[in-house]
């Protein structure tokens, strides 16, 4: 896995400073912005995620958490999980899985290396479970204190 | 050659800003890292322009802390708007 941070071409929109780059996910470009710097002593430099982005699948996902952030499960472990959950509910599960992702959120705080992710997962077509429940869209947040919510 | 604490430098004597220079005496780790790295389109003297590159690839990482992990930046820029009579 190749993660790669390239310049990006548009300033501030105000008067100041500040850092930018672009995280290569998957070959996706992913584009995070600082704020301007005038609290760096006491803020550190925050980077956040200029634009929603799609970017490979929630595994492709949970595996660059894995790699990078130490994240407690990789997306083998996350099949072999749902594998165990029975019918009716392993089958949508898989796909959600492998459905593609949209990022949302992306927070990096250089300072106290805490972070937050966040991303959408829309399976196509919608997941219909026993035919009552039907999910078009999930949401993930996973921050650096390791918790998860699906919000 | 500049790095990017020639361009803080810099702009505080251009624009009286206040932008933080080194040491960085009390500043996060990282950030005194990045204000050690070479500019590669601005040099001292030149005009500043809007996107400043700062030197980083693959060879050269620039790490950047990321919970208990890291994200390897290879390549960064600085970003500096200087249109308004606001200051940083």
């Amino acid at each position: 896995m190749t993660t790669t941070l390239v310049a990006t071409t548009s300033p501030p929109a105000t008067a100041g400073v500040s850092v930018s780059a672009t995280i290569l996910f998957n070959n996706n470009s992913v584009t995070i912005n600082s704020q301007s710097i005038t609290d760096l002593k006491k803020n550190g430099l925050v980077f956040s995620l200029t634009n929603p982005l799609q970017m490979g699948t929630f595994l492709d996902l949970v595996d660059w958490m894995h790699g990078q952030l130490h994240f407690p499960l990789t997306g083998d472990q996350v099949v072999a999980y749902i594998a165990e959950v029975p019918e009716p509910f392993e089958t949508p599960l898989q796909s959600l899985a492998h459905a593609h992702v949209t990022l949302t959120v992306l927070n990096i705080n250089t300072k106290t290396s805490l972070y937050q992710v966040a991303a959408s997962i829309a399976p196509q077509p919608p997941l219909n479970i026993l035919d009552i429940l039907q999910v078009t869209a999930i949401g993930i947040q996973v921050s650096s204190a390791g918790k998860s919510t699906s919000p | 050659m500049a790095i990017v604490n020639d361009l803080m430098v810099y702009l505080n004597g251009k624009f009286s800003w206040s932008l933080p220079t080194l040491p960085l005496a009390g500043f996060p780790q990282f950030v005194a890292t990045l204000w050690n790295r070479v500019t590669t389109n601005w040099s001292q003297g030149a005009q500043v322009p809007a996107v400043v590159k700062i030197a980083v690839d693959s060879s050269n990482p620039l790490i950047i802390p990321m919970g208990g992990g890291t994200v390897e930046a290879v390549a960064a820029s600085i970003l500096v708007q200087t249109g308004s009579s606001h200051s940083p």
